[in-house]
């Protein structure tokens, strides 16, 4: 499999490494390389084909290789996925439901991974030797008050008080409470050493406790964004997903679990599941612009146009969007005017999606779409000298209609002071022709080379004579006759 | 009677800025010539658009400002009425065929079919020795370039039939209703052998006639080459 090219350089990027990942056997990577890149451009196919390669679970495969034939219908390796996986014995559980433990083997030629959250989700061994609760660093004795490592003093908070308490203490040192060593305090103890490893980015280590700490607490809802964060991390989506669904029943209104599956569900196009986080955000009472624009995807994506154009309509009215947002935001907005048959609303959209300067995919999207509705000039029409003529006709007629006006349209009147105005008419609308309007004729470019009037003196100069002569040429006319 | 309201949105944004410019000048022009009103005395008026105002005897007896004043006549007007007439039917329909000319081209094309105007007056008038003021020559002239560019173009208009109705007319119906009435009263004038009428019909005429037949020297290269549908 060859990486495509991609509009977007930073998606393309990230497939090759995501690839190179892959083919160094390091999978993980692979799928969190891979993701990133199918969220930069989904219409990436070989990141999703490779996404499919390096994923366990079978109905994310097939997800992924299904959004291969909708961007492909011809691509022969995502058909053969396919075709192996409708072989394979059927998934037990949906995408959004715990993977199964020891999933059937992977539809394509590679050989089935390690699933590497077997290991991540396997629970320590017991007992649990003393860590740093700051940094996670392991203890090579007990008796010490301060972690080798960081340097952080060792202790955890007394589940009476809430104060600190050094870890070897037998009784709380603030309110006498016994604590009976560190362990007192299991929870609290595992829970700060799990945002520990967090925080140091072990991810291994991180999700081994937030496993064990889901068996102490199943309805905390920090252990699972946590766990949903790290399986984000490594790229686990199905895994990151369903640890956020349990978030969004432990919390309604979660934006950060709202956020991240209305993503998900966007890239996968899930349109019932759309349809719930839609209805959720719906029901929010106050709204941050991100989660706005999020129900606004989510409207677009259902193709409910009438409720996305008034919340895009809404957001870029707002100064504190980024500029890659307000870009999308406008291309969509040109795309629903487009498809309600408005091209002049179309086009006001997308000239402002073109007119933030962002190289991004939209931008040029709206750029093309935009040249659909009104192509650019052809070659010919800029070299031609008909158009410099035409250009010129504007001040000529107007400064000779100015004399034919003075002179009551008697030719006899006609000065010398006036013949010459009429004269330098012509030479003036003539440069300011080639400088503003035509600066592409041939004999400007013989004369100034391959960039023509574009050399910035060269038009400056041919604008300012070009309108000094048109505007002495009219003085001449009105007051030399 | 009708009035046009509105006559649909640019396609691109941005303010259509040689339009509003026009509006500015004609306002301060009229706000000037209320000052000379109220604070100038009975005569500082009447002189003062005696020497700016367009007056075809004297442009062609070589008196006066002669063709400076055919300018200067199109940002002075006689009465309120006047004025908010002109400038509404600027307002509607200008700001969209400025879009397809650009701003420059758009300034010279107004001034331009203003001199039409005021030379078909010339022509076909000569002996009037009253000054012609108002826009409405040029204006006549942007709505000539409206018909050709925009001819289906719908066209909100509040008509007076007893009641007020506001429909969305077609460009082509209105602003041909509006040219037989013009051709009928320039008919009309013809026939009595001189403009009693107190309304600039020639200059209308001129400056329709002028707007429709110029304005494509006037668009933009793009449009000229690529111009499709309401685009």
């Amino acid at each position: 499999m060859a990486a495509e090219a991609s509009a977007n350089p930073e998606a393309a990027e990230l497939l090759q490494l995501g690839i190179a990942a892959y083919r160094a056997g390091d999978r993980r990577r692979a799928r969190q390389l891979l993701t990133a890149a199918t969220q930069r451009d989904p219409r990436l196919e070989q990141a999703w084909l490779w996404l499919s390669a390096a994923h366990d679970d079978l109905e994310f495969r097939r997800i992924c290789l299904q959004k291969v034939l909708a961007l492909n219908p011809r691509n022969a390796d995502a058909r053969r996925g396919l075709q192996i996986l409708d072989g394979a014995p059927p998934p037990r559980v949906s995408v959004f439901s715990p993977p199964p433990a020891g999933s059937a083997a992977p539809p394509a030629a590679e050989p089935p991974p390690r699933p590497p959250a077997a290991t991540m989700r396997a629970r320590p061994s017991e007992p649990i030797l003393p860590h740093c609760p700051w940094c996670g660093a392991e203890f090579t004795r007990r008796a010490q008050d301060r972690c080798p490592r960081c340097a952080k003093p060792l202790e955890v908070d007394c589940p009476a008080c809430e104060r600190p308490v050094p870890l070897e203490a037998e009784s709380c040192v603030h309110c006498g409470q016994a604590v009976g060593r560190f362990f007192a305090d299991r929870e609290g103890y595992l829970s700060r050493l799990g945002e520990a490893y967090f925080a140091q980015n072990w991810v291994d280590q991180a999700l081994a406790m937030y496993a064990l700490l889901l068996e102490m607490a199943p309805a905390k809802e920090l252990y699972h964004r946590r766990t949903a964060q790290l399986y984000g991390q490594i790229g686990d989506t199905v895994a990151s997903i369903n640890a956020y669904r349990r978030v969004l029943e432990l919390s309604l209104d979660d934006p950060e679990a709202l956020t991240q599956l209305a993503r998900w569900y966007l890239i996968l196009h899930q349109a019932p599941e759309l349809k719930e986080i839609g209805q959720r955000l719906r029901a929010l009472k106050q709204r941050s612009p991100k989660l706005t624009a999020m129900l606004g995807d989510i409207e677009y994506e259902l193709e409910h146009y009438k409720a996305a154009e008034p919340i895009y309509r809404e957001l870029v009215q707002r100064r504190d969007l980024d500029p890659e947002t307000r870009v999308r935001l406008h291309f969509r907005l040109g795309e629903m005017a487009r498809e309600r048959g408005d091209p002049a609303g179309a086009v006001r959209a997308y000239s402002a999606a073109v007119g933030l300067g962002v190289d991004g995919h939209e931008a040029k999207l709206a750029q093309s779409r935009l040249d659909a509705l009104r192509p650019p000039l052809p070659e010919q029409a800029l070299r031609s000298y008909g158009e410099t003529l035409r250009a010129m006709v504007g001040p000529v007629l107007l400064v000779w209609l100015t004399a034919g006006l003075q002179i009551g349209f008697e030719m006899r009147r006609l000065t010398g002071v006036g013949l010459v105005g009429l004269v330098l008419t012509v030479l003036g609308s003539y440069l300011l022709a080639c400088a503003l309007v035509t600066p592409q004729t041939l004999e400007w470019r013989e004369a100034l080379g391959p960039a023509g009037l574009n050399q910035p003196v060269a038009k400056t100069l041919a604008a300012v004579v070009g309108g000094g002569l048109a505007a002495t040429a009219l003085f001449l006319v009105l007051f030399g006759m | 009677m009708f009035l046009p309201l509105s006559a649909g949105r640019r396609a691109y944004p941005g303010l259509p800025w040689a339009t509003l410019a026009i509006l500015l000048v004609n306002g301060a022009a009229f706000a000037w010539e209320a000052w000379l009103l109220l604070g100038g005395g009975g005569s500082a008026l009447p002189t003062f658009i005696q020497v700016w105002g367009f007056t075809p005897q004297a442009v062609l007896a070589q008196q006066g400002g002669r063709a400076l004043t055919a300018f200067t006549s199109m940002y002075l007007h006689g009465s309120p009425g006047h004025i908010f007439f002109n400038l509404l039917f600027l307002w509607v329909f200008a700001p969209l065929v400025e879009e397809l000319t650009g701003a420059w081209r758009f300034l010279a094309f107004y001034h331009l079919t203003g001199l039409l105007g005021a030379a078909l007056t010339l022509l076909l008038d000569g002996s009037s020795a009253s000054p012609h003021i108002g826009a409405s020559g040029a204006v006549a002239g942007v709505l000539g370039a409206f018909l050709l560019l925009y001819p289906g173009q719908r066209v909100r208009t509040l008509i007076f039939i007893g009641l007020p109705l506001w429909p969305r007319l077609p460009a082509w119906l209105l602003l041909g209703a509006w040219l037989v009435d013009q051709a009928a009263l320039g008919q009309m004038v013809l026939n009595v052998g001189g403009n009693y009428t107190g309304i600039g019909v020639w200059a209308h005429l001129g400056g329709f006639a002028g707007g429709l037949a110029l304005v494509t020297l006037f668009l933009r290269p793009d449009v000229l080459f690529n111009r499709r549908g309401a685009v």
